[in-house]
Parts: structure tokens; sequence; C-alpha cells
């Protein structure tokens, strides 16, 4: 990387909206926030169906973690849109929402575990992208 | 992240981006500690997923080591974030620990033990790996 690269604001704009590894962050995000709030719909509706051998939840009952997963899972979704639109604001908002989703996932890991790992080693994926793609998203790639 | 308006700064967007993503990974697998280790000490039942017991000790134990050590492992991934230098070698240590500790809760719940140690595992090399894209400023 040269320490001399001037990069106009308006190129930098540009950027902004068009970089693909954003892209594939925001419709990552979009469906991982879909499949949260179907399973948070699914967990209100029936219980039984989540829970693979009878385990509960890590904290509380499973309904209450239904409600929280299909707020939690709307607001991934809105904000992958967000994203998605090169709503520079989103950004910030992307990285918190999700790292705090993939913290959340931990109470479903006794009920259903494989949903658990995969929910977060999705989410781990799209931080790691998110971040790493702030260089070419921001200054501009080379 | 502040704008640099014209000029791109030498390293730093470069040791920002690398350093936030470790902080925040550190961070959620602190947290994940954490709390994994409160449900141990409060309900043996809860973390027995798909197995049996830990490998030694009992699981109130080891509940309460995961708890400290989810904990240090927050702070250390905040330090980072904020750009402290010792968290570094600080975060490979407690990063490289939790991963071998990881090994006493596999026969409880193998899946989460394999889920930690990955995720410990791919820090560990963010950390390591962009060690030289910092340290010299070119």
């Amino acid at each position: 990387m040269s320490s001399d690269g001037q990069s106009p604001p308006a190129r930098r704009e540009q950027r902004l909206r068009t970089d693909v590894v954003i892209v594939f962050a925001a419709i990552m995000m979009i469906i991982l926030g879909l499949l949260d709030a179907l399973w948070g719909l699914a967990a209100i509706f029936n219980e039984g169906i989540i829970s693979e051998d009878g385990h509960g939840v890590l904290i509380g009952n499973i309904a209450t973690w239904g409600w929280v997963s299909l707020l939690g899972g709307s607001l991934v979704a809105i904000t992958g849109f967000g994203l998605g639109l090169g709503i520079v604001a989103a950004r910030w908002a992307a990285v918190v929402l999700v790292a705090v989703n993939a913290v959340m996932n931990i109470v479903w890991f006794p009920a259903a575990p494989v949903w658990s790992f995969m929910v977060i080693f999705v989410d781990v994926t799209i931080i790691y992208v998110l971040i790493l793609g702030w260089d070419e998203w921001t200054e501009g790639s080379d | 992240m502040e704008a640099h308006h014209g000029s791109r700064p030498p390293a730093g967007a470069q040791r920002s981006t690398w350093i936030a993503f470790a902080g925040v990974l550190m961070v959620i697998i602190g947290c994940l500690d954490l709390i994994w280790g409160i449900a141990a000490i409060a309900n043996d039942e809860i973390v027995v997923v798909g197995g049996h017991g830990v490998m030694i000790f009992d699981i109130t134990t080891w509940g309460w080591i995961q708890l400290i050590l989810g904990a240090l492992i927050g702070l250390t991934g905040l330090g980072l974030i904020v750009g402290n230098a010792a968290a570094r070698w600080a975060g490979v240590f407690l990063i490289g620990l939790n991963a071998v500790l990881q090994v006493v809760w596999f026969p409880a719940a193998p899946l989460w033990a394999f889920l930690i140690i990955i995720l410990d595992v791919f820090l560990i090399y963010q950390l390591i790996v962009n060690w030289q894209a910092v340290s010299p400023p070119r």
C-alpha cells in the first residue's frame, strides 16, 4: 500500500455503492435475518418442533426466545437491505447486530445444537466479510 | 473509524480493519464462553448436549474456569479494538489456552467444543498472520 494515494470523495462514494464484498455481506445478512425470523416464528407457534431431543433453551423458555429471534432476525434483514443500498450508518449497525446475534444464539444450543452452530458460524463469516471489506469500501482498493 | 479526507493514512486503515475484526471476534468468543460458564454453574444438565460429563473434575468447576477465562478474553478483545498493543500477545495466549481447554467440554457437548475451537483457531490465524502486515510501517 502506498501512502501517497489520493482518492477524491466522488470516487469513494461510488465505491461505497458498488463494492461486491459489501453486496455479498448484505445478501448474507438478508438470508440470515430471514432464517432467524422464520426460526423465531416456528418457536413461537410450536415449541416441540425446534427442540431436537427434548432439551430446552439455555435460559428462559422457547417462546420468549422465539420472539427475540423473530425481532432480531427482522432487524438483521432490514440492516442487510440498508447495507445493500449503501447506507453508511448500516455498517456499524450491521457489525453490532450480527455480533449480538452470534452471542445470543448460544441460548438455542441445548435445544438445537446444529442450528446454533450454523448461525454462529455464518454470523462470524459475515463479520469477517464486513470488517475486512472496510478497506476497499472506504479507501479504495489497490 | 474517522474519515481521512483526501490522503490515505500510511498503514492505519490496514491496521484498524484487521485488528477491529480480531477484536470483535474475541469479544464474541469471550461472551460465548462467559454465558456457557454461567449456564454450566447454574445448571449441570443444560450444557450436556448429546454427550455425557466433562473429561475431568466436574461441570461446575469447569463452568467457573470458563466464566473467568471468557471475561478475560472479552476484556482483551475490547483492548484490541481500542488498539492496545499488549492485548495482541495476551490475545494469542488466552485464545490458545481457551482452545486447549475446550477439550474437556468435548464429551459433554461435542459440537460446542468444535465450534469454539474453530473460532479460536481462526482468530489466532488472524492475529498472527496479519502481524507482519501491521508492524513495519511502509
